[in-house]
């Protein structure tokens, strides 16, 4: 799968290609509107990280200039501005989803690998990890054929760790993606520890392989 | 006090003065006149007397003289020569019931060869009747003057200094965060001519400070974003990394929890000055309790760990005018205040009453409570905190103008939200 970061930061674009390169993702990097401009005109992408803040003037018209070649591209918008009018503009644009600078990249791991699926697998998405099978559409969860009874949030989690599958997902990433946007975030982890170890148990239960790793204090790990 | 009413002051204060003061000079001087007046008039009696007395003959024609002009009298003397001597004296008037005081000649002279004493008299004005007449006279145009004055004085307040107070209004009524710019009447005055370019330019530097630091706040809260997400990314490479000790994991969690840290802190930093900015216009009708409600939902895993109880007392939902985005972190920064502060295994109530919600939790006082809403106080503050929850609910009460509270009483801390000020 082709992802394309247009990001003028050197240094983060660096960071989010290693960390897409463990999920076998391709990577191409532009670092202004102009190359990545070209890039889109030559090559099809799964899905694109698009910073609106560019030397070269605002990413939004590479937005705009995907959308006049009538290109399928997932786009995620990334920008240091939580402006509710750029929002607007970029998923009015056709943009997927918005994200806010400073993301986690286990955050940005779970948007792509979510605009990858809507826009590969359409409506019928299930996402099967040996007898662990994730229905993306029905949020139900299933091993070996049979549901597992999750709460959402336990759902949130489970996907959320699947999404960054094989990579350590911290505790911080956690409590930020479960927490709502507006809820303000308190250094207590408790509540994902009670989280986890729920969702470990009702995996287990129900005959699913132990492949949620505790990292030390630090965070989780889902190895397939 | 007024300026007109201090003007008024010092003259009736002058004034006064000068009525004391000028009083018995008054007294004086015209008394004098008078007295000098009258001796005049009592020597030109006496040379009149002497031209008529010439023509009485008999001694029955002197005493009808006398009967008809009684301000002479004759009676014979005692020695002769008499000498010319003018004195005063004070006679009762039966008739009238007062003394009356008289001015008097005492002369001698000679009619038909006999040596008379001749008495020539003239009442004078009282001294009590003269200084009040003085006094009254004194005191009527002390009073006209001061009347004159004051309607005078209110009338040039009103058109010159009309401008001033004109400049006074526009000053009270500019707000630094809202107007960009003030403009003054002009006038014809040249003192009010500079006050105005002073005070323009005085506002214009201010309102330039002010607009510098908000663009910075903001600016500097945007450029630190991508530093604090490229030094997070770095981390959360690092974790990636094998092998990875015990050791290792806890600094990086550690570091991990400070970036989350700035990340707040910066976040709340950029709200509040957007907030100020007044980035968020667009108001739309709120259920307050639906997003009570969603609220609380956020919040209650964390509720649930520290044994906290919410309690939601609601008679009837209440909708507002509000912009939505603000109204939620206002509820949100509410019910996280009170979750962070309250003490473990109590409750947290949040009541709706009329046009109030009241957020209400246990904990112990505050020493300075009215620091409360203020930017990192370091009193309401714990670790987690960003020092700025407290600030930016504040300052969304003041854009929105909902009106709030603090208060401690029952060994409860009270926020008590009024939003009857905007509907």
């Amino acid at each position: 799968m082709k992802v394309l970061i247009v990001e003028d930061e050197r240094e983060l674009a660096k960071s989010i290609v290693q960390y897409l390169r463990q999920e076998s993702y391709v990577c191409e990097v532009a670092y202004s509107a102009q190359q990545a401009t070209e890039k889109i005109v030559l090559h099809d992408y799964d899905c694109i990280l698009l910073d609106i803040n560019l030397p070269d003037g605002n990413g939004l018209t590479v937005l705009e200039a995907l959308k006049i070649d009538g290109k399928a591209d997932g786009v995620i918008i990334i920008s240091a501005r939580n402006s509710l009018d750029d929002k607007i503009k970029g998923l009015n644009l056709g943009a997927d989803d918005y994200l806010v600078k400073p993301f986690h990249l286990s955050e940005l791991g779970a948007r792509i690998s979510a605009v990858i699926r809507r826009k590969r697998f359409g409506g019928n998405n299930l996402l099967t990890l040996h007898e662990l099978i994730i229905d993306l559409l029905g949020k139900v969860v299933s091993v070996n054929e049979t549901l597992v009874d999750l709460t959402r949030k336990e759902y949130d989690l489970l996907l959320f760790l699947v999404s960054n599958k094989n990579r350590v997902v911290s505790k911080n990433a956690i409590a930020e993606h479960l927490s709502g946007d507006v809820a303000e975030v308190f250094d207590n982890f408790d509540f994902i520890y009670a989280h986890m170890k729920n969702l470990k148990k009702k995996l287990t239960e129900a005959g699913c392989a132990d492949y949620i790793k505790t990292i030390y204090g630090l965070g989780y790990k889902f190895e397939v | 006090m007024k300026l007109l009413k201090r003007t008024v002051k010092n003259y009736i204060l002058y004034s006064t003065l000068l009525l004391v003061v000028s009083t018995p000079l008054f007294y004086i001087a015209i008394r004098q006149l008078f007295i000098h007046e009258m001796e005049e008039e009592l020597f030109h009696h006496k040379a009149n007397f002497n031209h008529i007395v010439k023509q009485l003959e008999t001694e029955k024609e002197i005493q009808l003289f006398q009967l008809i002009n009684e301000e002479f009298k004759l009676s014979e003397a005692k020695a002769w020569p008499v000498s010319d001597s003018v004195y005063t004296y004070t006679q009762y008037d039966s008739l009238e019931g007062i003394n009356i005081p008289f001015r008097a000649l005492r002369t001698g002279i000679q009619i038909q060869n006999k040596n008379y004493e001749l008495i020539i008299r003239e009442s004078i004005v009282g001294n009590t009747r003269l200084v009040t007449a003085i006094v009254a006279i004194q005191v009527v145009l002390l009073i006209l003057m001061l009347t004159g004055f004051v309607l005078i004085n209110r009338k040039l307040s009103h058109e010159v200094w009309d401008p001033f107070y004109k400049i006074l209004d526009k000053l009270k009524q500019y707000k630094i965060d809202e107007d960009t710019f003030i403009s003054l009447p002009h006038s014809s005055t040249t003192e009010f001519r500079d006050l105005s370019k002073a005070v323009v330019l005085l506002v214009n530097k201010s309102r330039d400070a002010y607009l510098n630091q908000k663009e910075f706040t903001e600016n500097a809260s945007h450029e630190l974003q991508t530093p604090i997400a490229i030094f997070r990314s770095k981390l959360e490479l690092l974790i990636q990394t094998t092998p990875l000790t015990k050791e290792q994991a806890e600094l990086i969690s550690n570091l991990l929890d400070t970036t989350d840290r700035i990340a707040r802190l910066n976040k709340n930093l950029l709200l509040l000055s957007k907030i100020e900015n007044r980035q968020f216009i667009a108001t739309d009708e709120v259920s307050v309790l639906a997003v009570l409600n969603r609220t609380i939902e956020d919040y209650q895993q964390l509720a649930f760990t520290r044994e906290i109880n919410i309690t939601v007392d609601v008679a009837k939902d209440l909708v507002i005018k509000a912009n939505p985005i603000l109204f939620e972190i206002l509820i949100s920064n509410l019910i996280s205040n009170a979750l962070r502060y309250a003490t473990f295994k109590t409750d947290v109530l949040i009541k709706i009453e009329k046009e109030t919600l009241t957020v209400l939790n246990n904990g112990s006082p505050l020493k300075s409570p009215e620091k409360i809403f203020n930017r990192f106080n370091q009193e309401s503050r714990s670790s987690q905190g960003s020092g700025l929850g407290l600030a930016i609910l504040k300052k969304i009460c003041e854009v929105e103008s909902f009106s709030i509270n603090y208060y401690y009483s029952n060994s409860r801390h009270h926020f008590q939200v009024c939003f009857s000020a905007n509907s």
